[in-house]
């Protein structure tokens, strides 16, 4: 052992001794400047001592926050962590493909794995910016077919679903026709303002066939939508797609089925939504370049793959399973949530991958472009 | 000469700041962004909205603030007291906060519209927010304060004697209003309304929540720029001719109204 | 200074009535952190007084006010000392170079905060500031200074500068000029400047959240979590707080001075 190591083990068992309360801080402040390892550049950060080392022992998923950390947590970090000893962390950063590439660039990479869309994998895998999944450590068969890209393995499902207030609708479920038909049945309605999703639902109800839905036409949609004057409010935030209803403002809107079922709860009933002409979409983990972990990452996203963890995503956070086999194996009660479950699957369409990954920014653009102002 | 140190010192920090921008800023020389930024009609919308609604705000902001600092300059201890109170509020509610109480009141279901319908006073609920109408009102009450508080400062700064004299020689309360007071204010309200202008260039959670998503100011644009598209190049060449529009803009005023007279100075 | 009657009641009234509207999302915000229910709304069937507990018994919450209390007063003393200084240079140097100055001062301020968020994550990656308090504290005085060196600009504006050059003439040097002469007269400039660069800080989100990971977690960082999925409506609570204090502080001081002015004109 060399005498820096040394070093470093007394900073560390010192450090123990701090966060027990055993030592004073200027007493630890002081060994640290005996042995030269500087507390990072004058903050009260993470010492670097053995941090480094340990970090390995450690992943680091991002994803969006809030009550997904917690039970992303419950789901997928401890269970893995019983099995191997790995702490699992989640950050909920927001991790956009832009705030990945700042990463990435930046050289200091502090994610392992981060919530992406599918073709997300694409987008930035292409430049560079991700590690490649190591299928053979991940398996294959555990996914839906062409859930497994060459930069993004499928983590869950999710669908932008039609959800409206039963109390205006009370014999049938509205279609998306019926979204623009603002004579028949007056009120607000809401889209996503980021495109996906929306402008889907426009060209359907503008008469497009499911099968030639893409390549998109942007435009098309954009005219479509102008059609509802002041009676279409954008959300953002999946907060203000739950928002909007609680308050009143609409009457239906193209949602995220997770935030549609717990509206349903939230209201008791009032507001639900239907399957019919869902937007299936595959959300996936994707690996930045030079991550922490290195290759445990993938023993990681392997183990997220089980069936049952999977399932107690689905009832904790109301992702759909990306392993079919947890669609098949899950409780009956849970089949009405599940976007991935085949009679759910069946009403809806499945988002182009190929499409976005090409496409998706300029069009965000032209979208944005169109129905602002 | 302490002054020149002090102002060296400051010399880091903006310096820092360019060596900075250039990290982020247009990469891989090429004229391309800034093409895209004089040709694209999108971008083109977007900055006049921006400059629009702001200058709009501002401008409401900066007249609603004169009123509120004239008036607390002639009112007593304890109502001015309660004055600041009022001013200060806002301070303690987070942008997020603010946006969604103004949601709460200005929805065509929210307690103005329900209350204006209970007395009557209207049939239809009016349309005061998820529109531009929204933005303004939640922009303009999150600059008052800023403008107040310059502008009070101000007001009581000044020289009452000047004030006495224009009255003693006949004058009436509206003309000395007119030809001492405002002229004697002029450089904090440029003070204040440079300080509210280029405070409200930057938001954009304000407008994207009030303005019903389709208010889109520039302040978000670059935010989907950087965070979702990854076009760096863009909001880099976006951040450099706002910078470049807003300091000759600056600098055009200060012109008419004579810089050197309002900084004084030796 | 007189006014005429007329002008009087109109100038009041309309302060009066801009004063309420500056009130009144203030006082929407307490019903709302009041009610029943997991959103932020309006109570629904009672009051409730979960969203207090869940500010002062989560440590969560607690722990994020604190640091954002320390990181907004640490960064508005440096960026009042840095802005006063630089306001206080660019008065006296007036030229080229001080406009040049002027114009770099105000150009945090300028930028869209995402842009200056990526710029500045850059850099403190390189310089090894990335998510670290100091790291965090600077970031926020960069970008409030600004506001300081405006402020402070706009009062010097009003000082008569032959204020200045009666203490040259009296024999004093320039650092006993500014500290015993300019200083005390800028007072309430110096006031709101500080209090301008406090929310500021108080308030940043934008670049706090590049600069920023898991090691410093300041309060709008808190309000933002999970903002895709919901708004925790402790932020009302939390808003609530604060203003319940700074109106019991305002009282206070009223109260105070009407038994003063009591004292005075009994004795």
């Amino acid at each position: 052992m060399t005498l820096q190591s040394v070093k470093a083990d007394l900073v560390d068992i010192a450090r123990g001794e701090l966060e027990a309360g055993r030592i004073e801080r200027r007493d630890f402040l002081k060994l640290c400047l005996w042995a030269g390892v500087a507390p990072a550049a004058m903050g009260f950060g993470p010492l670097s001592a053995r941090e480094a080392a340990a970090q390995a022992k450690e992943i680091v998923a991002a994803n969006f926050g809030g009550d997904a950390v917690k039970f992303m947590g419950e789901a997928w970090g401890e269970p893995y962590t019983k099995d191997t000893g790995i702490k699992v962390v989640f950050d909920g950063a927001s991790p956009l493909p832009g705030k990945i590439k700042a990463m990435v660039e930046s050289g200091k990479v502090t994610w392992d794995a981060c919530d992406a869309d599918g073709f997300v994998g694409g987008q930035l895998g292409n430049h560079g910016l991700l590690e490649p999944i190591d299928y053979s450590i991940v398996n294959k068969s555990m996914l839906r077919p062409g859930w497994d890209w060459k930069y993004a393995m499928g983590s869950y499902s999710y669908s932008f679903v039609l959800a409206y207030d039963k109390t205006k609708f009370p014999n049938k479920p509205p279609t998306y026709a019926d979204f623009f038909d603002t004579k028949k049945y007056p009120g607000k309605r809401s889209l996503w303002k980021y495109q996906m999703g929306a402008v889907e639902a426009c060209l359907l109800a503008d008469g497009v066939p499911v099968n030639k839905l893409y390549p998109l036409d942007v435009d098309r949609a954009i005219k479509k939508v102008k059609t509802l004057g002041k009676d279409i409010i954008y959300w953002s935030s999946g907060a203000e797609s739950q928002q909007v209803f609680l308050d009143k403002e609409v009457i239906m809107a193209n949602i995220w089925n997770t935030r549609a079922s717990v509206l349903e709860r939230d209201t008791k009933g009032r507001v639900t939504w239907t399957w019919n002409q869902g937007l299936f979409c595959p959300a996936a983990w994707v690996v930045p370049k030079g991550n922490p972990a290195g290759k445990e990452v993938m023993k990681w996203l392997a183990s997220t793959l089980a069936p049952e963890r999977q399932i107690k995503l689905l009832s904790l956070l109301g992702n759909g399973p990306s392993n079919p086999k947890g669609s098949a194996a899950e409780p009956k009660d849970m089949n009405r949530l599940d976007p991935g479950f085949e009679a759910n699957l069946k009403q809806q369409f499945v988002r182009n991958e190929d499409w976005y990954e090409k496409n998706y920014d300029a069009a965000t653009d032209k979208w944005i472009d169109g129905i602002s102002g | 000469m302490p002054a020149a140190i002090l102002v060296g010192l400051l010399y880091l920090l903006p310096i820092g700041w360019l060596g900075l921008m250039s990290l982020g800023g247009p990469t891989e020389w090429t004229l391309r962004w800034y093409e895209q930024v004089a040709t694209a009609s999108g971008i083109h919308k977007i900055l006049w909205t921006t400059a629009r609604i702001v200058t709009i705000t501002s401008l409401v902001a900066l007249v609603l603030g004169y009123l509120v600092a004239y008036a607390m300059v002639h009112m007593n201890e304890r109502q001015r007291l309660l004055i600041t109170l009022c001013v200060l509020v806002p301070f303690w509610l987070s942008v997020l906060v603010r946006a969604l109480a103004w949601l709460i009141l200005l929805r065509n279901n929210g307690l103005i519209n329900e209350a204006l319908l209970n007395w009557g006073v209207i049939d239809e609920p009016l349309s005061l927010v998820r529109n531009e109408l929204g933005v303004i009102i939640g922009m303009v009450h999150y600059m008052i304060p800023y403008a107040v508080f310059p502008l009070y400062g101000a007001m009581r700064g000044m020289d009452q004697s000047l004030l006495m004299a224009a009255r003693s020689a006949g004058a009436s309360p509206l003309r000395t209003f007119r030809d001492v007071f405002l002229p004697l204010t002029l450089p904090a309200v440029f003070g204040a309304g440079l300080l509210v202008f280029v405070f409200g260039l930057g938001f954009f959670i304000t407008p994207a929540i009030l303005g019903g998503g389709r208010i889109v100011m520039l302040s978000e644009y670059a935010s989907l720029m950087v965070l979702q598209s990854a076009r760096w190049g863009l909001a880099g060449a976006l951040s450099v001719v706002l910078l470049a529009s807003t300091l000759a803009l600056i600098w055009m005023i200060s012109r008419a109204v004579n810089l050197r007279r309002m900084l004084g100075g030796a | 200074m007189s006014l005429g009657a007329r002008a009087r009641i109109f100038v009041m009234a309309a302060a009066w009535l801009i004063g309420l509207f500056l009130l009144l999302p203030g006082l929407i915000t307490i019903p709302v952190s009041l009610n029943d229910t997991r959103w932020v709304r309006m109570p629904e069937e009672g009051l409730s007084l979960r969203h207090f507990e869940a500010m002062l018994y989560s440590s969560n919450w607690m722990t994020s006010m604190r640091e954002s209390a320390v990181i907004a007063l640490v960064a508005t003393t440096l960026s009042v000392i840095i802005g006063t200084a630089c306001a206080i240079g660019l008065w006296r140097v007036v030229g080229r170079t001080a406009t040049l100055i002027g114009a770099l001062v105000l150009t945090p301020m300028i930028l869209p905060p995402i842009v200056s968020g990526l710029a500045l994550y850059r850099a403190w990656v390189v310089l090894g500031l990335y998510d670290t308090w100091f790291g965090v504290i600077l970031a926020h005085t960069i970008l409030a200074t600004p506001f300081v060196v405006i402020t402070i600009t706009t009062a010097l504006s009003l000082i008569d500068p032959r204020l200045e050059q009666a203490s040259r003439s009296l024999g004093a040097s320039p650092r006993t000029t500014t500290l015993r002469v300019i200083l005390p007269n800028i007072r309430a400039g110096i006031l709101t400047s500080a209090v301008f660069a406090f929310i500021v800080s108080w308030d940043e989100i934008v670049v706090t959240l590049f600069v920023s990971s898991r090691a410093v977690y300041t309060l709008p960082r808190r309000m933002w979590d999970g903002i895709r999925e919901s708004v925790d409506p402790t932020v009302a609570a939390v808003a609530t707080s604060l203003i319940a204090a700074t109106s019991i502080l305002v009282i206070a001081v009223i109260i105070q001075q009407t038994r003063r002015g009591r004292a005075a004109r009994a004795g």
